[in-house]
């Protein structure tokens, strides 16, 4: 890569990316506009007090928690692409991340995978559909379990749960926690991206709940440690 | 069962039973119990819980599935020579004489878990369990399990079955203490069990004679993170409740 590539690429990257940091993080700020109400209505109707224009946690990457493994359930799609739909993580420091595959929108509501992380950087992926019938297993090498993003594709483009990394460093995906008997719980909800524009900001495109992974704050990095990524 | 015997077992169980409600509220388990030696302590301390073992108890022994259905359990550790034979499972809070639904065999060591898929139509729960380098080790399917209102068990041939309910244990012992994660296992449950009776006084004749059955009261012989369920508080149940347990 020439001198002047590496100074465009970590002068792109210095606006977009964020880097992890030990703490949850608070409300995101600025809350971002929830257009419709797809969303709210869908949690409404499974007993959430969750307010989607005021709730919205400032989770963008996650790390592992002590058990070891996690689960990611499908529960809600609004959208014509839910078939098509791939939601999967990938790690949140890289430059230009793999997508490691956890679960197909052909799955419906209720179709889950859990992950299991191991040590060497190993994560297991196994699959199972809306009955809980086991469906597959997939065993990535790579994978960094102390800071991952997640990402939706689908045929118009894939979005991520960075707001950097996707076009005007839009969010496309927002986080709220569960609350009463889903405490412990996140609700990520992306807003899926449409041929030729950005999405329509419902965020109710593919909504899934996140279980047993905690967020990371998320925090501006410096210009030093931006060019350092460059120098590996 | 005749009517004496109804009266006797109701009475008997109002002053220990325990029924869930629906609301989401529950505090520090009232009081304490008393957790001895120093291992349990230390292998939470080894996974970075900022948990006091003996002042973090909470008051969780009833437990209802979160939105997702889905419940995760993963044994952590097993820190007892019983470990090949204990099995744990899950059973119907609010059942007089419950069955057992098996999540965990005594084959079961540290790392495995298991996913309970919560389902209607039929009412079930589809057990899914994986070894501890997750690889698929089978599934089982219990019809009848009551997602909102369903607790905890451990089993071996050494003594009787012990549950996460306090008063179904012998001399109403708590047999498996919960704590709540803190830091990055916010939001997640360590059920921490003792595999022999804490009070032999209601431990069967057959079971008395097992030898060596004296508990250590450790509450480390089977650790498990719980995640995607959360527990209901406890309330003490009316006379009328009670009594029509035995009803049906």
């Amino acid at each position: 890569m020439t001198n002047r590539l590496k100074t465009f690429v970590a002068a792109a990257s210095l606006i977009v990316f964020g880097s992890a940091a030990v703490a949850n993080a608070g409300p995101r700020v600025p809350q971002v506009p929830v257009v419709g109400g797809g969303l709210q209505a869908y949690f409404i109707s499974i007993g959430e007090s969750i307010n989607v224009n005021t709730d919205q946690q400032d989770n963008q990457v996650f790390q592992q928690s002590a058990s070891g493994n996690a689960s990611v359930t499908i529960m809600f799609q609004s959208s014509p692409n839910a078939p098509v739909q791939q939601i999967g993580v990938y790690n949140a420091s890289a430059v230009i991340p793999p997508l490691f595959f956890l679960i197909s929108g052909s799955v419906g509501p209720l179709g889950y995978s859990t992950m299991t992380f191991k040590p060497g950087n190993i994560m297991v992926v196994n699959r199972f559909d809306n009955l809980a019938n086991f469906l597959s297993t997939t065993t990535f090498g790579g994978f960094d379990a102390g800071n991952f993003g997640f990402y939706l594709s689908v045929a118009a483009g894939t979005v991520f749960s960075q707001d950097g990394r996707n076009p005007g460093g839009l969010a496309r995906m927002i986080a709220f926690k569960g609350t009463g008997l889903n405490s412990g719980e996140w609700f990520l909800c992306f807003d899926e991206p449409l041929p030729g524009a950005p999405g329509d900001q419902d965020f109710d495109d593919c909504v899934i709940v996140l279980e047993s992974v905690n967020p990371l704050a998320t925090e501006p990095t410096t210009w030093g440690a931006v060019k350092a990524l460059y120098k590996k | 069962m005749n009517n004496k015997l109804r009266v006797t077992a109701a009475v008997a169980c109002l002053a220990t039973i325990a029924f869930s409600s629906s609301a989401f509220a529950f505090g520090l388990r009232v009081p304490q119990i008393n957790v001895l030696g120093g291992s349990l302590q230390g292998y939470l301390n080894s996974q970075g819980e900022s948990i006091n073992v003996l002042t973090d108890q909470q008051d969780a022994q009833v437990w209802a599935t979160s939105i997702s259905n889905n419940g995760l359990l993963t044994l952590k550790v097993e820190l007892t020579g019983n470990a090949p034979v204990n099995n744990l499972g899950i059973y119907n809070a609010s059942d007089a004489v419950p069955a057992l639904y098996q999540v965990f065999p005594g084959a079961a060591t540290n790392g495995w878990f298991a996913v309970m898929s919560f389902r209607s139509a039929p009412t079930r729960v589809v057990v899914s369990l994986f070894d501890n380098n997750a690889a698929f080790v089978g599934q089982t399917t219990y019809l009848g399990i009551n997602s909102n209102n369903f607790g905890f068990f451990l089993q071996n041939p050494s003594g009787p079955v012990l549950y996460s309910q306090d008063y179904r244990n012998p001399g109403g012992s708590a047999q498996m203490l919960a704590y709540q994660g803190t830091g990055v296992n916010s939001g997640e449950w360590w059920l921490c069990w003792e595999d022999t009776a804490v009070n032999g006084a209601g431990v069967s004749p057959a079971h008395a004679s097992v030898a060596g059955s004296a508990s250590d009261q450790d509450f480390d012989d089977a650790v498990c993170i719980l995640e995607s369920i959360n527990p209901l508080p406890v309330q003490q149940a009316s006379l009328g409740t009670v009594k029509a347990l035995f009803r049906k």
